[in-house]
């Protein structure tokens, strides 16, 4: 059998493959459909210091080869997330990886404090990119200067792996992931779902309740491989890629562009075996190839 | 509740029920062996692309034995995804997760009961109908469309419910000319200490519901949301409750009239 096992800095999976946050609840969701146990990770939903309502709905729309979200971060906050998701989360044994969001940059400092305390929590994801809420974390994620005085101060007080989860939709991503890069995180996700919106046209207005939202599902795959190949290149640590990743052989397409680890969203909700039909497609790929490990295929299209 | 199965499903049988509306009948090779009335089940459609999200649709009807169920689904035209539905060869493979959500509670023993259904409400209502005829409670079911053609299953319900069945039609081609909710507010004027259970439209839950605490009357109303992962971990279909927002996949789709907010955000 290859060697699916990857490492993301601090931070050592047994596979690849995980959940993209905000697409998997906070795991416990799933468990009666896919056996969890499996997974590289757990990535839970986004989380605040303190509960946060999200936006009015509707709050989703189904488009061309996508789905447009605007959720606007609805989560239980820090401490509910401690008693009543966390306990069931570590029982797995699977690495949890907590994603999170301030306002602020001091919310950012003492959610990633508070977060990486908590007992069982293997590293935590900066939501710097969620294009659905007006200070949710992109305005953040738009300048190198920015994510790099972020990037240090989370560093700092986390006690765990940290992850940064960046934007495409920036002047120059290589710039900003170099940032990221350059303060010592132990990784970039690529990327968030991109600014989108419908319009229904009897009303007269925007489908969306929060006018504007997030378009995730095939539609962004070759935006969010673009954005793995390009940055790869310029900077030394591990990449997560995801957007659009519907089957194991997309997943490889990012594994072969650069990207260390991958992330399943919106196809978990159409077919919710879907990662672990990618763990088990990767493995057999790998076989049939006669590759070994995992790493022999990341980023060799560039070799 | 039963934990919801996630399985392929054969399409066995569909029936015309109206001038676009289908029974659609889906064998799955799984004992699911307990259905409140007012679950529903989310179909898959393996069409690519243009379809991508599964669909919520009531279980109208089930059987099960021996490994298999046979789910029941009473489908309207309306889109896309239900026109390919329609056109579905029999044989087709549909990707089904149910049971979910948590249905109908039933009324205490011996309780009266209406049930008021607008178009295609009756399709999460219909099994109610059948569990309330088991439980013995009276029942009377008022239900209204647009027009007669709108109206279906009605020799069932008579079969189940006799003459405590009146329907109301914009058009006035069948029943009362008006809408379900005169309908109520005639028969509630009663006086008869009964609950309500609706399923239909929004302007219409939101009047039933007013109606509901006009009469002080306990009310359930099933809503009909946008939906995407069917299991609570999207928070797409939230609806607006006193208590914040609820996932009308798994907190309802059968909620207490006197939670909700109508805010239109249907």
């Amino acid at each position: 059998m290859p060697d699916l096992r990857v490492r993301l800095g601090r931070l050592e999976l047994k596979n690849p493959v995980m959940p993209a946050a905000g697409t998997f609840g906070y795991g416990e969701e799933y468990a009666p459909l896919i056996d969890l146990k499996r997974l590289g990770a757990i990535v839970t939903k986004g989380i605040s210091l303190k509960p946060t309502e999200g936006n009015p709905p509707p709050r989703v729309w189904e488009t061309t080869g996508g789905i447009i979200n605007s959720i606007g971060l609805h989560n239980i906050g820090v401490e509910r997330f401690a008693t009543e998701k966390l306990p069931f989360l570590r029982q797995l044994d699977v690495p949890i990886i907590v994603n999170f969001f301030g306002a602020t940059i001091d919310e950012y400092e003492e959610a990633a404090r508070r977060i990486s305390q908590l007992e069982g929590v293997a590293a935590i994801e900066a939501n710097l990119s969620c294009p659905n809420v007006k200070s949710g974390g992109l305005q953040f994620g738009i300048s190198a200067k920015m994510v790099s005085r972020i990037t240090k101060k989370i560093l700092k007080s986390a006690n765990c792996a940290v992850i940064i989860k960046l934007s495409s939709q920036v002047a120059n991503i290589v710039e900003i992931a170099k940032a990221a890069a350059g303060e010592g995180a132990d990784a970039i996700t690529l990327i968030n779902a991109v600014s989108a919106m419908a319009i229904d046209i009897e009303r007269q207005r925007p489908v969306l309740g929060g006018v504007t939202g997030g378009l995730s599902g095939p539609a962004i795959k070759p935006i969010a491989l673009k954005a793995v190949w390009d940055v790869i290149q310029e900077v030394d640590i591990p990449i997560i890629g995801v957007g659009g990743i519907m089957c194991w052989k997309d997943a490889v397409e990012f594994l072969m562009a650069g990207a260390t680890a991958i992330q399943v969203g919106t196809a978990s909700f159409i077919h919710p075996p879907t990662m672990i039909e990618v763990i088990e497609g990767i493995e057999a790929f790998l076989q049939k190839r006669g590759y070994q490990k995992v790493a022999q295929i990341m980023g060799c299209v560039h070799r | 509740m039963c934990r919801p199965h996630y399985i392929k499903g054969k399409l066995i049988e569909r029936d015309r029920f109206g001038p676009v509306h289908y029974r659609l009948r889906v064998a799955v090779p799984v004992d699911i062996d307990h259905i409140n009335p007012g679950q529903f089940a989310l179909v898959g459609l393996n069409v690519g692309i243009d379809i991508l999200l599964s669909r919520p649709f009531s279980i109208f009807e089930w059987q099960h034995n021996d490994g298999m169920t046979t789910l029941g689904f009473l489908i309207k035209v309306v889109g896309k995804a239900t026109a390919h539905l329609a056109d579905l060869p029999l044989g087709s493979t549909l990707r089904i997760l149910a049971p979910l959500g948590n249905g109908f509670i039933d009324p205490p023993a011996g309780k009266g009961v209406i049930i008021v259904a607008g178009g295609m409400g009756i399709a999460a209502l219909f099994p109610l109908v059948s569990r309330l005829k088991h439980l013995c409670n009276p029942t009377r079911v008022l239900y209204g469309a647009k027009s007669c053609t709108d109206l279906v299953c009605r020799s069932e319900l008579i079969d189940l419910v006799g003459n405590n069945l009146r329907f109301a039609t914009e058009d006035g081609g069948e029943g009362k000319r008006g809408l379900v909710t005169d309908l109520l507010r005639e028969e509630i004027e009663k006086g008869e200490d009964i609950l309500l259970y609706a399923c239909g439209p929004e302007s219409m839950l939101v009047e039933v519901a007013s109606i509901a605490v006009q009469y002080q009357r306990e009310c359930w109303v099933s809503l009909e949301r946008r939906m995407v992962c069917g299991v609570g971990a999207c928070l797409s279909c939230v609806a607006e409750t006193k208590m914040g927002y609820r996932r009308t996949c798994t907190d309802g789709p059968v909620f207490n009239a006197q939670d909700l907010l109508w805010r239109g955000d249907a």
